[in-house]
């Protein structure tokens, strides 16, 4: 066994081969059929990984991205009907003057008299 | 194949690219283990914890990198926390005599008494100087692989290489030495 430093970067054949041999452990197949018996206990070759176990989890995560969807177009839907049912008294007045006022003035040569716009709002 | 294709192929549930990656690596897990816990039985306990976690978490192995020291860092956890839990249990105290005095004249026996020597040897050291030596003189990887299994810089990895080294030429050239007064 050579001298070594803490920069030798050459593994100590003589050392590596006496460790070896100190830590070999007998009955490899037996271990490697118990480490798969184990693992199949687990569930390995049981249908995981196979193409509808893959489209099963797929359509697992689409189940989830389609209902994280609709719960979000739901609350976003709840908020825009809420907004609409919370407009002011003003607004409202103002978007039916809009819809009511423009027909004469765009339509008349000159301005209308106090009588004729009172008429043309009472009109039903 | 290539471990990475077995890994992955694995990862599907392929139990036989599975079964080949045990195969592959159980003795190199089994020898990391058993320097870590001493003891065989105990050693291929872990090393099997080893091989079934590495099977669950085999969604984290970056295939873009070798399998070995990501397995062997899962394998020596798996052997440090099963000797952690034996400390607990305080069971079986790892004996300090360098060989039995009544060793066998026959040449088997004298390779058995060499390598309990050994083994006794390593057990005297610190579990990450034990882990260190046998995966960088056992198993060749290098200080760098050996790092990233331990999860330690590269200068400490040669410190303990280089510290493991010494004290198991020592501890071997003692036992050579009473050997050699013996017979």
């Amino acid at each position: 066994m050579t001298q070594g430093s803490p920069f030798d970067h050459q593994p100590d054949a003589e050392l590596g081969a006496a460790l070896r041999e100190a830590l070999a452990a007998e009955g490899e197949p037996a271990f490697v059929s118990r480490v798969l018996e184990s693992a199949t206990r687990m569930g390995l070759g049981s249908g995981r990984g196979t193409w509808w176990w893959v489209l099963e989890t797929w359509a697992r995560a689409g189940v989830a991205a389609a209902l994280l969807l609709a719960a979000g177009a739901t609350i976003w839907f709840n908020k825009a009907s809420s907004r609409a049912q919370e407009a002011t008294l003003e607004e409202v007045f103002l978007a039916t003057a809009e819809m009511v006022a423009p027909s004469f003035p765009a339509a008349a040569a000159s301005a209308p008299t106090f009588d004729r716009v009172l008429a043309l709002s009472l009109e039903p | 194949m290539r471990d990475a294709e077995l890994a992955a192929l694995a990862q599907a549930g392929d139990r036989e690219a599975f079964g080949e990656l045990v195969r592959r690596y159980a003795a190199q897990a089994r020898r990391v283990a058993r320097a870590v816990l001493g003891h065989a039985e105990d050693a291929d306990d872990a090393a099997q914890d080893g091989f079934l976690a590495a099977l669950r978490h085999l969604g984290r192995y970056d295939p873009h990198r070798p399998f070995g020291p990501w397995l062997m860092r899962i394998v020596a956890n798996a052997a440090t926390d099963r000797l952690r839990r034996r400390r607990v249990r305080a069971a079986e105290p790892i004996p300090q005599a360098m060989a039995a005095a009544d060793a066998p004249p026959d040449r088997e026996a004298d390779r058995r008494a060499f390598h309990e020597a050994l083994r006794r040897a390593l057990a005297r050291l610190p579990e990450r100087q034990r882990i260190a030596v046998v995966l960088f003189d056992v198993e060749g990887y290098t200080h760098g692989e050996i790092a990233e299994v331990l999860g330690i810089p590269v200068g400490t990895v040669r410190s303990h290489v280089f510290h493991a080294r010494r004290a198991l030429r020592s501890a071997l050239a003692a036992w050579r030495d009473w050997k050699e007064d013996v017979t």
